[in-house]
């Protein structure tokens, strides 16, 4: 089922969150992502610029080092000093360039001929070299007895182009820790050092130096992996669960031409921390943005839409029947201009009302006027003919009691006339008591039954088993059923039936005047109950407008069925009284 | 706890946990009180110390009488002191011939352990098991109150390396000796306090006075005047040293005013001019080295010729104590901080003259400080010292050194000024939050 937006205001807001929300949401997004992934690129651009610096500093930094060992190769090879002066030379170097803490020169068999130690020499000349660069050998990194990275350089030497010894020096690595060490990338980032082997060498977190002094191995780092993957000239740049178990960044820089490598770690929740809060900020801008456009769609469709409900509320107002209602829209459009036609509407409808009032008055003054002629003249006619003749010498005994009973009908008939015109102007109060409608019915129907055969008319009557008890007012409903059965007689031609019955349905109690006179034309039915509506010659056509009132007054209903030609049926229904008290009280 | 740095062992630092001396040195020389917690001079001369109560590990007394055996022991001979006797049940008195002020500073070599019974002392914690690995328990009766750490276990580590890895790791809580080049590696960790202290050791090249070439008290002073110390404290000991003479300038007495030993190697080139050759041995060990390269080089720019040799301790004691066959020797010597200490390198009749050295005007002054009966002829007395030496320098006093203690920082560790932060072990606790149980 489709989904269907009744209001407008809804359908404003609607509308400009898909006018303007859209595209601004669309542009949120490539925004995050583009934002994402050049942060991405800068953070590991800017890491990957450190570690490379820092990679070229180490570099030179080993290299001017082994540079130095060479110059002092230089000094002592095809010099010709003696082993005296060699050794004043070595102490010298070792004063002067604190990262050596041992040179000994040995000779080619690997005899030691002099050492810049006071005591015998602790170095050898080193078998495994694993890096060699520009005539000098190196040897894998170790953290010696003063927890210091150390390696030996050992460099050939030559005289007269023939092997003449070895010159070693132990070189203390101590500055490339310190260099490390200065590597920061915010709170959390760290360098370390890692050789082609993926032996741990020097690491910037000073808690885990305790790693290198275990020669912890890194090749597990996925990392460390990539750079043995990818070769010794590729910068690389990773992200991974570190040996913590966070997520980290990782960028690595190869330190030429020791085949070593930097590696710059940085935990990813650190590193990209400008980019989410930036992120975090555009969500929020345009969610608030969002919220705005929602809201300002909808206070305009609201807005939008109140001269609209006024007009509605009038409408209604005047379908209820308040006609003095009228609307005050002063929006300077369209819907002032129906604002103004509504209240001219409203107008009109007075005055259209006011004649139909005054044409309903004279209608009903006429009707009225013509029942009270019809209904009076008869009687009076008669009053007066029979006085006549009551006043005359020649009336015997009999004819006087004739006329003398028609006097006394008719003054009857003028009595109940002017009973109902009393009624209708001042009904009489209802008094409610347990009654047994029954009882009540079978009185008023053995009183007019003589009237409906006089007429040739079969009135007949049915009870349910009872008693049916109810709150009523035994006189009014007496009224009320005299008025039904009368009307039914009435209606009935000669050789017809009426028939009254008396039931129990459910919690009510059902009394029902049924006839076989001619019905009542269907346009009439409706206003059967109305004042002053009669389908008699005679009659100001009260009694079923009294009826009505009555039977509603005891919380009854009435209702009628009928056809032309066939007869007319009405139906009484009551709340019972069931309980004992009542049935024991009941009249 | 883990030891081995150097020279120092096991039973050192056994020795500095599990017993006290009488009385505690302050930085400056000054004896504060300690067991012996009040003393006084009688009218016939005798010191009488008054102990506080005190108990051994296996819960017997101190006794006066006990103590008088341990203090008769331990004091060296050449206080030239008479009988120590108990006084009361607290007190003992010290007779001496004649006054001297080195009687109670003399007493901070008296480690109080039961006669008989070496192992037991009264110390705040006990030993429990001695072996490779010696471990400590608190001193439940322990005078000052029962320590916070219930049991210190000593172990000795091959390298420092080990040692310090297993610290980083959390492994073990101390480190006795810290080296210089291991501080680069310590000191940024989260995990480690570095503890720094003056140490009663200067580092010195002792002469031999018996050679003929540094007989004479001109070349030993050119030889002081050769050496630029501030250079050398940077060099050789990282900046962790304080330059000075024989006196350690913390010493309550020292005045400051006596100048040290200026830099002045045209002065020093002026008196050796001849070509002065003298072999210097030293102790094996990076320190050494350095120091004794340094000082050569500086020697050798005055035309001195240096030959260096490195012995092993046992060695090297054995030739410079016993057969006295050396030039010259550099070592760490404990001369402070006291002038009882002085006095026994320097006077021409001290147990610990190795040199052979002999200055009338030394012994003169280092008798006064012995003799003094106030602070003011001692104070004169050590002036009369620092300037005696200064013409007669019975060695080449290079600097007095200082050493670091490393400790995990799950401890809080009370530290008092100048002092050694061992002298508070008894106040450690661990930090709230931290493991308590641990080694």
């Amino acid at each position: 089922m489709a989904l269907r937006i009744r209001r407008i205001a809804t359908r404003f807001a609607l509308l400009l969150a898909v006018a303007a929300i859209v595209p601004l949401i669309a542009y949120g997004i490539v925004s995050i992502l583009s934002l994402r992934l050049g942060t991405r690129e800068s953070v590991i651009a800017g890491n990957l610029n450190v570690a490379t610096r820092a990679a070229t500093e180490i570099g030179r930094y080993v290299v001017a080092n082994a540079e130095i060992l060479k110059a002092l190769a230089a000094d002592l090879q095809d010099t010709g000093l003696d082993p005296g002066q060699q050794d004043r030379i070595l102490k010298n170097y070792i004063l002067q360039f604190r990262e050596f803490h041992e040179i000994t020169l040995f000779d080619e068999q690997g005899a030691p001929v002099v050492t810049s130690r006071a005591g015998r020499p602790r170095l050898q000349i080193p078998k495994d070299t694993p890096v060699s660069f520009d005539g000098v050998a190196m040897a894998p990194i170790r953290v010696d007895e003063d927890l210091l990275p150390t390696t030996t350089f050992a460099i050939h030497l030559r005289r007269l182009n023939q092997p003449s010894g070895w010159l070693v020096g132990e070189f203390s690595l101590e500055e490339m820790w310190r260099m490390v060490d200065q590597i920061r990338i915010g709170e959390h980032g760290y360098a370390m050092v890692i050789t082609p082997n993926g032996d741990l060498i020097a690491h910037g977190d000073p808690d885990k130096k305790a790693l290198v002094a275990q020669a912890r191995n890194m090749s597990a780092n996925p990392l460390v992996q990539a750079v043995r993957g990818e070769g010794v000239r590729t910068a690389i740049s990773s992200e991974y669960l570190n040996a913590d178990g966070r997520h980290a960044l990782g960028v690595a820089a190869s330190i030429a031409p020791l085949g070593w490598s930097v590696i710059v770690e940085q935990p990813t929740g650190e590193a990209y921390a400008a980019a989410t809060k930036l992120q975090r900020q555009l969500v929020v801008a345009i969610s608030l943005a969002l919220l705005v456009m929602i809201a300002a769609g909808y206070l305009f469709g609201r807005s939008f839409i109140r001269p609209i409900r006024t007009l509605q509320r009038a409408t209604g107002d005047v379908a209820a029947g308040r006609l003095d209602t009228r609307v005050h829209i002063d929006t300077a459009d369209e819907f002032a201009e129906l604002g103004d036609a509504f209240n001219a509407m409203a107008n009109r409808l007075v005055e259209l009302q006011e004649d139909v009032k005054r044409q309903e008055r004279q209608a009903m003054f006429g009707r009225v006027a013509a029942g009270l002629v019809h209904d009076l003249s008869h009687p009076v006619q008669n009053i007066g003919n029979a006085s006549r003749l009551l006043l005359r010498d020649d009336a015997d005994a009999e004819t006087r009691e004739m006329f003398r009973r028609t006097v006394e009908r008719e003054l009857a008939n003028l009595k109940r006339f002017m009973d109902d015109l009393r009624n209708l102007i001042k009904p009489r109060p209802i008094e409610r008591f347990a009654m047994d409608v029954n009882a009540t019915v079978a009185e008023t129907f053995e009183s007019i039954r003589p009237e409906g055969e006089r007429t040739g008319i079969a009135v007949s009557a049915e009870y349910a088993p009872g008693p049916l008890v109810i709150d009523g007012d035994r006189f009014a409903l007496g009224r009320v059923f005299r008025n039904l059965i009368t009307n039914a007689i009435q209606a009935t031609e000669p050789g017809g039936q009426v028939r009254i019955a008396t039931a129990r349905a459910g919690d009510r109690v059902e009394i029902t005047v049924t006839d076989t006179g001619s019905g009542i034309p269907p346009e009439r039915l409706s206003a059967i109950f109305d004042d002053f509506v009669t389908t008699k010659r005679r009659g100001l056509g009260l009694g079923l407008a009294i009826s009505k009132r009555i039977v509603e007054q005891l919380d009854g209903t009435i209702a009628v069925e009928s056809a032309v030609g066939r007869g007319t049926s009405f139906t009484l229904r009551f709340p019972a009284r069931d309980d004992r008290a009542a049935q024991a009280e009941a009249v | 706890m883990s030891a081995k740095t150097g020279d120092v062992g096991i039973p050192t630092v056994v020795n500095n946990i599990a017993f006290e001396n009488l009385v505690r040195l302050a930085p400056d020389g000054r004896p504060t009180p300690w067991v012996a917690d009040r003393w006084q001079l009688t009218p016939s001369k005798a010191v009488r110390i008054h102990m506080r109560p005190t108990r051994f590990h296996d819960g017997t007394p101190l006794t006066a009488a006990v103590l008088a055996q341990i203090v008769q022991k331990s004091l060296p001979r050449s206080l030239d002191i008479g009988a120590v006797i108990p006084v009361s049940d607290s007190e003992i008195e010290i007779s001496q011939q004649k006054a001297s002020s080195f009687i109670l500073e003399s007493l901070d070599v008296v480690t109080l352990k039961k006669p008989g019974a070496p192992d037991i002392g009264t110390g705040p914690f006990v030993v429990t098991s001695r072996g490779e690995v010696v471990e400590m328990r608190a001193n439940e009766q322990y005078a000052e109150g029962r320590p916070k750490i219930d049991r210190i276990v000593v172990r000795d580590y091959q390298t420092v390396r080990g040692a310090w890895a297993d610290m980083l790791r959390g492994e073990i809580d101390m480190l006795y000796q810290v080296g210089q080049d291991a501080l680069q590696s310590l000191q940024p960790s989260s995990s480690v306090s570095i503890f720094w202290f003056q140490r009663p050791y200067a580092y010195i090249v002792l002469f031999n006075a018996r050679r003929p070439a540094l007989k004479s008290p001109e070349v030993r002073r050119a030889l002081n005047l050769a050496v630029n110390r501030a250079q050398l404290i940077h060099e050789a000991l990282d900046d962790h040293a304080t330059a000075g003479a024989a006196v350690s300038p913390h010493h309550w007495a020292y005045k400051a005013s006596i100048p040290m030993f200026p830099y002045d190697p045209a002065a020093a080139s002026k008196v050796l001019g001849r070509r002065l050759h003298m072999t210097c041995i030293i102790q094996d060990g990076p320190v050494f080295e350095r120091l004794a390269i340094t000082v050569r080089k500086q020697l050798e720019a005055v035309g001195v010729d240096v030959s260096l040799e490195a012995l092993p301790l046992a060695e090297l004691i054995a030739r410079v104590t016993e057969r006295h066959d050396f030039d010259a020797v550099l070592f760490d010597a404990q001369i402070g901080p006291t002038m009882f200490r002085a006095y026994d390198w320097w006077h021409s009749g001290g147990t610990h003259n190795y040199g052979g050295f002999s200055s009338p005007r030394v012994d003169a002054a280092l008798d006064a400080v012995r003799d003094a009966k106030t602070d003011g002829e001692y104070a004169a007395g050590l002036a009369m010292f620092q300037e005696a030496t200064l013409a007669d320098p019975p060695a080449l006093f290079l600097a007095w050194g200082e050493r670091a203690r490393a400790v995990s920082r799950r401890f809080e560790v009370p530290v008092e000024a100048g002092r050694d932060v061992l002298t508070t072990l008894r106040l450690w606790r661990p930090r709230a939050g931290t493991t308590e149980n641990r080694n």
